[in-house]
């Protein structure tokens, strides 16, 4: 009986063994892709999955958690670097793409699929390529009169004490205040700051929670991604959202494209690339755009659900995300002082 | 011989997979690789901002730990040594908000208490904003950590009670009453488990980012955090733990002075089992509410919260859909996990608590410090040291999210096999030894069987810990190999609350069945064992 | 040749306290029945738990049987390789075993095939008076019971040596001089060299043919005693 036991025990121990160091059963025979993702799981996910139906190509995925967004798939990809595992990057803004590109983790793919996507949104040495964009709207609650209309509003005394800002230190927020610093000089975005703090504006930690704090009547306005104002619509939430800086002297609304990046030493380069064009291509970008995260495809002519604005129709901020992403870094000392960290 | 050789391979393996992937942060984070230079520590520990952290999380993780001792000690009394009714689903019950991720316990308070959540509309606004202000900061962040680690001293409380000679308080019992042997026998004799509870709790609400994050209480392992997500400067966040070094030898350093001056009185008597329940006579009712009241408030309504989203057969068959394969996964890596945890802590609880090698202490210190960094610090070690392409059958594999749990949780297995070896007289082993017997046939024919209640529970909680990391897990998965609570964290972005409810209580389903199970095995089993 | 030698030995066992033994030196002859008397804490079973190789001399050699097996800080032969037999004050009967699992685990630890296991195992049992116990498990008997089966896993090896750590102390006296009578009918049986220690005068002059006296870590006194066999 004991014997048995013990029997029994080893063989387990042999088998999980077995299984644990069993390399993932796709590897072998099958066509596989190892992809990254930054971009929420519940969206991205289906994507993925429609792709392996229409080519035979297994996915592998590594995705993000909120928590952590982007401790993930960017710690991962820079501490794998002298052994890739990854083929390619979903990154769910360019700026993680540059930081990539200058650390010479990704290498140039011109995919097919993307002459058609504005210049701006693509690096023109061609090592990531935006598609799928949210822009940086504000959220206003329903039946504020004379709306605000440019995110100059946050230092407005007439909004004192009535908005709201995701925390800066993190996501597309920090992202755009790197914007506004390499469009208005350093200067002007401090003093920006500075009058933001003086101006009372609320500090949420991230924008979905923004986006709530209006929905429930708590603020004015806030500036979020698109997709968290396109959500709240669809599910009734009292507000509106109004595109930024559209007039002919302003600066224009903050734009955040998905980026695809082609990892260097990919182990399957070909299947990479062929994910990429997918990931790239106006079907994709329409799937993106009908669902829940509501994301403005990059591409002409492609078809909108009407909460939406073609991107030809919006002014863009025009940025260069390079120079925004080497910003972001420079400004984080100040940010954190800021936050009174 | 055997022993030494054997011993040497357990310390040379825990080494190798904890220490080394954090060593290799440390010297990269010198600039060993190129020039020597504290840049990375001058940034990290000359700011005054570092040490206004430190004091809030020395300030939650002590408000953590004092509140869970104070309820968890008597609750684990009252469940362990009484005739408390219904004890074993009291035990149950406050263990649930252990088996998850605290960060769903306090989305789970936010769904509760928040603008939308369920009870707003019966709290009125100024209620509703006055719970909110209570659940964002330091209160909440307490209160969600609270629950969580209440669990620990009151099981480590019944454990240990169960190894205090009888006939040590019966003798106390003819000069005074229980309330008198309570507090002048069996809780000095208790001690050293309470302190071992008191610094689990306080280490592990010290490490959890999850949920001040969450709550905006900002707290240390928070630099650490920014340092890899917004900045990817591995050096830095190195640097921003190495104060936990620190406070992890504090720490020890105040346990071994603390019990230095208790030797050590748990020994078992052959008939333990047989001691009676303290009789509560008239305050068993009172007990009894304020337990229900406490479980009721603590784990019921937050819980309930999960319950009532994910209600309904629709939202489970989702789930299945969507993370089937995860929950399987989950299940063997955590099995996996607890076996390894259970063998390597019951050798380096053995060389411990034996003091077979000189430098013993070290080795209990290091499983502790790999316990108290982290999981990032860890997680990215991990990967720079084992991403090489000859080291793909680990890094490739799953091998290496089990390698993770062993750098991260050894420490648990190891302390609580060293509790039990402890209770053991080392006269056992003699007579093996004096018999003719080697080491490893004394080692598993007699002090493996004599110990084998905390083999079990080593196990078992080995596989909770196992199955509830994130931190590291989430770092090294093979592409595609993601765990149960890794999906349900990438899930939560955006994913429906439903959907997530539903994978939370398959998550607390996957880790009580099977836990329950073992430990229903293991108890007749050691019953016979001491009568 | 002495079957046990102690020679100038001195043990300490943590720095800065008294010494444990200081400078002890004993020799024991083949068959004798030497009882260590003394105060606790005078140093007796230090001498028993060095010669059965639990811990070492800082200084001094020890021998068994001839063969060098400590000296100097290093146990050179450990305790599983020399062939004593003993029974402890706390007896260390293995709680999860049956009685006959506590004796037949040194045969088998000493490779002893199957059907002698058996053989031997139901001739010790005889032999203390405990045939029908085979099955129990120790916390299942009175203790002197448990002293019987500790005897019996110790002899059932056969050793040429038998040390004893206060093995009677915990029985009342009724018992206590009936397993005296007991020890000295075994010995007499195997002829195993006895290595006794206790605290108590009665004791020690039952069983002894020779009684060492200890106090403080030395030996005071030593004599001859000519206790009647039986």
């Amino acid at each position: 009986m004991k014997k048995l036991i013990y029997v029994l025990v080893i063989l387990c121990v042999v088998a999980a063994g077995i299984f644990l160091l069993s390399p993932p059963k796709t590897v072998a025979k099958k066509k596989t892709v190892v992809v990254y993702v930054s971009e929420d799981q519940v969206f991205s996910e289906p994507i993925l999955k429609d792709f392996e139906k229409e080519t035979g190509i297994t996915v592998r995925a590594v995705y993000d958690t909120e928590e952590a967004k982007s401790t993930g798939s960017m710690n991962r990809l820079i501490a794998e670097k002298d052994n890739p595992q990854a083929d390619v990057y979903w990154a769910n803004e360019p700026i993680r793409a540059e930081v990539l590109k200058q650390k010479g983790i990704s290498t140039p793919y011109f995919s097919p699929n993307a002459k058609d996507i504005p210049p701006m949104f693509k690096d023109k040495d061609g090592y990531w390529t935006g598609f799928s964009a949210r822009a940086r709207v504000l959220v206003v609650k329903k039946g504020v009169k004379e709306k605000p209309e440019s995110i100059e509003a946050y230092v407005q005394p007439r909004w004192k004490g009535r908005a709201v800002i995701a925390n800066p230190l993190f996501g597309t927020t920090t992202s755009e205040v790197a914007a506004l610093f390499t469009k208005w000089g350093d200067e002007k975005g401090r003093a920006f700051m500075v009058a933001l703090k003086q101006n009372k504006v609320a500090i949420s930690t991230n924008n979905g929670e923004s986006a709530d704090f209006v929905a429930a009547g708590q603020y004015d306005f806030s500036l979020v991604d698109s997709d968290d104002a396109v959500n709240r619509i669809r599910q009734g939430k009292d507000i509106v959202m109004v595109y930024p800086d559209q007039g002919k002297d302003e600066i224009g609304c903050f734009i955040v494209p998905n980026a695809t990046v082609l990892i260097k030493g990919a182990r399957h380069p070909e299947a990479g690339r062929k994910l990429i064009d997918y990931l790239l291509s106006k079907k994709t970008e329409q799937k993106l755009a009908f669902a829940d995260c509501a994301q403005i495809p990059l591409h002409p002519g492609v078809k909108l659900p009407p909460e939406l604005n073609p991107i030809s129709e919006i002014k863009a901020m025009p940025v260069d995300y390079a120079e925004v992403a080497a910003k972001l870094v420079e400004i984080q000392p100040f940010l954190k002082s800021w936050m009174g960290l | 011989m055997q022993k030494r050789v054997f011993l040497a391979i357990i310390i040379v393996l825990l080494l190798l997979v904890g220490l080394l992937p954090v060593f290799s942060m440390l010297v990269n984070s010198l600039g060993l690789d190129s020039h020597f230079s504290f840049v990375a520590y001058e940034g990290v520990l000359t700011s005054r901002h570092q040490w206004v952290l430190m004091g809030h999380s020395m300030a939650l993780s002590s408000i953590v730990t004092v509140f869970a001792v104070a309820v968890g000690v008597p609750l684990g009394i009252l469940f362990g040594k009484t005739d408390f009714p219904f004890r074993s689903f009291f035990m149950f019950l406050f263990a649930i908000p252990l088996l998850i991720p605290p960060y769903i316990t306090a989305v789970s308070w936010f769904d509760l208490l928040g603008r939308e959540g369920l009870l707003a509309p019966f709290m009125g606004p100024q209620l509703t904003a006055a719970a909110g202000r209570f659940l964002f900061g330091l209160p909440g962040s307490a209160l969600v950590l609270f629950s969580t680690f209440l669990s620990i001293p009151m099981i480590l409380t019944m454990v240990f009670l169960k190894a205090v000679n009888p006939r040590l308080e019966e003798a106390g019992l003819l000069a005074s009453g229980w309330r008198g042997v309570l507090k002048g026998i069996t809780i000095p004799l208790i001690l050293p488990g309470i302190l071992l509870s008191a610094i689990l709790v306080f280490l592990l609400s010290f490490g959890e980012f999850g949920v001040p994050n969450f709550l905006r209480y900002d707290v240390f392992p928070v630099e650490s955090f920014t340092q890899f997500s917004a900045f990817y400067n591995f050096k830095a966040a190195t640097a921003a733990a190495v104060p936990l070094a620190a406070l992890t030898l504090a720490i020890l350093a105040g346990e071994v002075w603390f019990l230095r001056k208790k030797g050590s009185q748990l020994r078992p008597s052959p008939d333990a089992a047989t001691a009676f329940p303290i009789p509560l006579g008239k305050y068993r009712r009172l007990m009894f509410s304020s337990a229900t009241v406490l479980g009721l408030v603590l784990v019921v309504l937050p819980f309930s919260v999960l319950v009532i989203q994910s209600a309904g057969i629709k939202n489970y068959v989702e789930a299945f859909n969507r993370a089937g394969d995860s929950i399987v996964r989950s299940i063997l890596y955590a099995a996996s996990g607890a076996v390894l945890l259970t063998f390597i802590g019951f050798f380096t609880g053995y060389l411990i608590q034996t003091k077979a090698v000189k430098f013993w202490r070290t080795i209990d210190f290091i499983t502790i410090f790999l316990f108290a960094l982290p999981g990032t610090v860890i997680g990215i070690g991990l990967v720079s040291l084992w991403n090489r392409p000859w080291a793909n059958l680990i890094y490739g594999t799953s091998a290496i999210i089990i390698l993770g749990y062993l750098a991260r949780y050894t420490a648990l297995t190891s302390r609580i096999c060293a509790t039990r070896l402890s209770q053991i007289p080392p006269s056992m082993e003699e007579a093996a030894q004096v018999a003719g017997a080697g080491w490893f046939r004394r080692m598993i024919l007699i002090v493996a069987p004599l110990a084998r209640r905390s083999i079990f529970a080593a196990f078992i909680v080995g596989y909770i810990f196992s199955l509830r990391d994130t931190g590291i897990t989430m770092l090294v998965y093979p592409a595609g190999h993601d765990t149960l609570p890794v999906r349900i964290f990438t899930l939560m972005a955006n994913g429906s609350s439903r959907l997530i409810a539903a994978l939370c209580i398959i998550m607390i389903a996957i880790t009580i069945v099977p836990a329950a199970i073992l430990w229903a095995i293991s108890r007749p089993v050691a019953g016979k064992e001491m009568t | 040749m002495k079957i046990i030698e102690l020679n100038s030995v001195s043990k300490t066992y943590n720095s800065g306290s008294a010494r444990a033994l200081d400078n002890v030196s004993l020799k024991i002859g083949r068959g004798e029945r030497v009882v260590i008397l003394g105060p606790s804490g005078c140093g007796k079973t230090t001498i028993l738990r060095l010669v059965a190789g639990f811990i070492a001399p800082d200084s001094g050699s020890i021998s068994v049987g001839g063969k060098l097996v400590a000296k100097n800080g290093r146990v050179i032969v450990p305790p599983e390789k020399r062939h004593l037999g003993m029974v402890f004050q706390d007896l260390a009967l293995w709680p999860h075993l049956t009685v006959k699992g506590n004796i037949e685990f040194g045969l088998k630890a000493r490779g002893i095939a199957k059907a002698e296991r058996v053989i031997r195992i139901r001739d010790i049992l005889d032999l203390v008076g405990m045939a029908d116990y085979s099955r129990r498990k120790p916390a299942e008997l009175s203790g002197g019971q448990q002293q019987r089966v500790a005897l019996a896993r110790a002899l059932v090896l056969e050793p040429g040596v038998l040390l004893m750590d206060e093995p009677l102390s915990s029985l009342d006296l009724e018992l206590n001089v009936r397993l005296r009578k007991e020890i000295l009918r075994l010995q007499e049986k195997f002829s195993f060299t006895l290595l006794y220690v206790t605290h108590d005068r009665n004791e020690a002059f039952d069983i002894a043919t020779r009684i060492v006296i200890m106090d403080k870590g030395s030996v005071i006194d030593e004599k001859r005693n000519f206790a009647p066999d039986r």
